[in-house]
């Protein structure tokens, strides 16, 4: 069997990308990482996948159609179900589900998937799993230790404070694999920038949310599936939540805060309202932007959330939600974002 | 206490006796409808799926009949209804509601216990009495109204006149809701099938099967789907739904009929290896099934943007294509339109029998 295997890079590859790479690599295979999304991408996805799939969902499967020919095999995460302050934490359905759905969508590859799933086993679990599905069962745990470095290694820096940028500082709130790919969510930020305001994206926002680090988080000091706030933030070693796989906030301390309804029990939704709760509590951010995609099945729940967070602990502060799918327009987009921005300007500081 | 609940279908026919043989008042709205719908529609985030508009609607509409309780079957998982219960609080909150949420999930266990016994004076022996009484009455008129449900679609294709099924059905089930005992129950449950073979047939013999899967509020309640089975019944097929009011009570209320759960896991494993809910896995499992068992075709019901809904349907049309069976996926909202929806099921109908005539059944039974 030919040697080569791809990685999509789409949706949480944008965390975790060169964990898995390394890992990859390390088990002696030509690993090929499809290109940035490009507007072939978007439209091959969507043309395949069931018209009510997200749009990071459709873009994903887009990225594997353009890997057919380049490789044998695929690797396909399946983000299933996380362990924290005596909870379970699950991964959205389509997160769930999406080696499934890649293999009766894309069967010309092989989909090996790497199923995270704490109910049934650790990630190093996971990880073994996977080096045995790929054929090389012993070399897991040096590839996986490797991974991590490289991971670690790889972390972006925090964005600086904005140096005496001019204008409005508006908080966007969004999946970095939302926010980060360009071709999904049409430059959001740098349109903000043009209308003279300063995005902060909540993947790299200066988390306020620090604590001393408790039990579960003296026990282990690796680095793996978190997304990239919580790993930056146990770089600064200000987050109690430096294990494998932990939570991206402090759940227990989170769920004492003031203003939040409930806490959905969406791993990955957490950071979002972590972070809303964050830049709510700067009175630098002026507005927040609540980027999501249409048909994403846990915005609706998260945006209500933040909305209600932010009445409490900011209120009067604006909010702006905006839904992004394959029919989305750029005109349109700079409209919202510029009176949006006008309209904070016309408020004034504070 | 005067508890309200969410329902679909007929399941407040076993509720209700449920709740007052506990010592509890059931405040029951009416069904949906569209002044329900538009009241959900209003308040609700405006993408959630339409079973969380439906639900909120009536429990506006509880409350303003007087509910102090809501009860919720609630939980953490991936799909978002088990935020129903919590986010639902919120927002009658917000229009100024007072009442309390009874949580019916595994955590909450001594919670509900407490409250069942304060239901009872906090005299416990009395309340597991009642219980026990209670689950009983329940667990038989909801297995009278599945065998009448089941009786009226087995009979409607073949009625001369549907109307009179329709009438008949309703009649069976408002002497279910009557009856006040076990024993009036069976004696009811032993004429069903006689009612139903009393009503005129016109003749005709073979009708086409449909199995009818998909997520639970949509294929229960007839007010999302326009009644799907019943318009499927009334152009001459067998509908055949995975998911009845009783056997949802049954799945997940009573664990009951793990074998059946386990036989359509097993078959949707090639597609399928995790649950996400929604009841992918069983609507899966069963379109295998379906085929296996010679059925004309599948409809597969979810509502507008459900996640395990929409993620299972690739999987679902790659079984169907490998097993030969015709696949219908409707998905309902609050914008379906009843025209639009039977015109689709008409041409579904017709190309199912067109296949009939030309012997073509799914592959697998061939």
């Amino acid at each position: 069997m030919s040697r080569t295997i791809g990685i999509c890079r789409a949706l949480h590859a944008f965390d975790s990308l060169v964990l898995w790479q390394t890992f990859l690599e390390h088990l002696r295979l030509d690993v090929v990482v499809s290109g940035p999304t490009d507007r072939d991408m978007v439209e091959s996805g969507a043309r395949v996948a069931p018209a009510e799939l997200c749009l990071p969902a459709k873009v994903f499967l887009g990225h594997a159609l353009a890997l057919r020919g380049k490789v044998e095999r695929l690797f396909v995460p399946r983000m299933v179900c996380w362990k924290a302050d005596g909870d379970r934490f699950y991964g959205c359905p389509k997160a769930m589900a999406l080696p499934d759905m890649t293999r009766a969508l894309v069967p010309e590859l092989a989909v090996v998937e790497l199923c995270l799933d704490e109910r049934e086993g650790t990630e190093e679990r996971a990880f073994r799993t996977l080096a045995r599905d790929l054929g090389d069962g012993r070399a897991w745990r040096g590839a996986l230790a490797a991974a991590r470095e490289a991971q670690a290694a790889a972390e972006p820096a925090p964005d600086g404070e904005p140096a005496q940028a001019a204008g409005p500082r508006i908080g966007v709130i969004g999946h970095s694999y939302l926010l980060r790919d360009d071709a999904l969510s049409l430059g959001l930020a740098a349109k903000m920038r043009r209308a003279g305001a300063v995005p902060v994206l909540s993947d790299r926002v200066r988390i306020l949310n620090t604590k001393t680090p408790s039990r579960r988080a003296r026990v282990g000091g690796k680095l793996g599936h978190l997304p990239i706030s919580v790993r930056r933030r146990r770089a600064q070693g200000t987050s109690g939540c430096a294990m494998t796989c932990r939570s991206p906030v402090d759940i227990g301390t989170a769920r004492k805060w003031g203003g939040v309804p409930f806490f959905p029990n969406w791993w990955f939704e957490l950071e979002l309202i972590d972070a809303a709760a964050a830049l709510a509590a700067d009175p630098g951010v002026e507005g927040l932007v609540l980027a999501s995609s249409f048909a994403c099945g846990t915005s609706p729940v998260t945006n209500d959330i933040i909305r209600r967070m932010v009445r409490v602990r900011r209120p009067g502060m604006p909010v702006m939600e905006v839904f992004f799918d394959e029919h989305s327009a750029e005109a349109g987009l700079v409209t919202r974002v510029e009176s949006f921005c006008d309209l904070l300007r016309m408020r004034g500081p504070g | 206490m005067r508890v309200a609940f969410p329902y679909m279908g007929t399941i407040r026919i076993p509720l209700v006796p449920i709740l007052k043989t506990l010592g509890a008042e059931a405040v029951v709205p009416g069904p949906p409808d569209r002044e329900v719908l538009e009241l959900g529609v209003r308040l609700a985030p405006e993408q959630m799926c339409i079973p969380f508009k439906l639900t909120l609607g009536n429990m506006v509409r509880s409350l303003e009949l007087g509910a102090d309780t809501l009860a919720y079957t609630s939980g953490s998982w991936s799909c978002r209804y088990g935020y129903y219960g919590r986010l639902q609080q919120v927002i009658l909150r917000d229009l100024g509601y007072e009442y309390r949420l009874l949580d019916l999930r595994h955590d909450r266990i001594p919670e509900i216990a407490r409250t069942v016994a304060s239901l009872s004076g906090g005299d416990w022996v009395l309340a597991i009495g009642r219980l026990a009484r209670a689950l009983r009455l329940g667990w038989h008129k909801s297995a009278a109204v599945d065998e009448s449900e089941s009786a009226a679609r087995a009979c409607l294709p073949f009625a001369r006149e549907p109307a009179r099924v329709r009438r008949e059905l309703n009649r069976a089930l408002a002497d279910i809701e009557a009856a006040d005992t076990v024993r009036e129950l069976e004696a009811l449950r032993r004429g069903i099938p006689a009612r139903f073979r009393a009503i005129p047939r016109d003749g005709l013999e073979d009708a086409v099967r449909v199995k009818l899967v998909g997520e639970s509020y949509c294929t229960i309640e007839p007010f999302v789907s326009f009644d799907v089975a019943r318009k499927l019944g009334e152009l001459g097929v067998l509908v055949d739904p995975f998911l009845t009011g009783h056997r949802w009570l049954g799945f997940h209320g009573f664990r009951v009929g793990a074998d059946e759960l386990n036989r359509a896991k097993r078959a949707a494993r090639r597609y399928w290896r995790y649950c996400v809910g929604g009841e992918d896995e069983n609507s899966l499992g069963h379109l295998i099934l379906a085929a296996e068992q010679g059925y004309d075709g599948v409809v597969h019901l979810h509502p507008f943007g459900c996640m395990p809904g929409t993620v299972v349907q690739p999987a679902m049309q790659r079984a169907a294509e490998d097993y030969g069976i015709p696949y219908l996926a409707l998905s309902l909202d609050e914008h379906s339109s009843e025209t639009g929806m039977l015109t689709r099921l008409e041409a579904f109908v017709s190309m199912m029998r067109r296949r009939r005539a030309r012997g073509l059944t799914p592959a697998v039974s061939r």
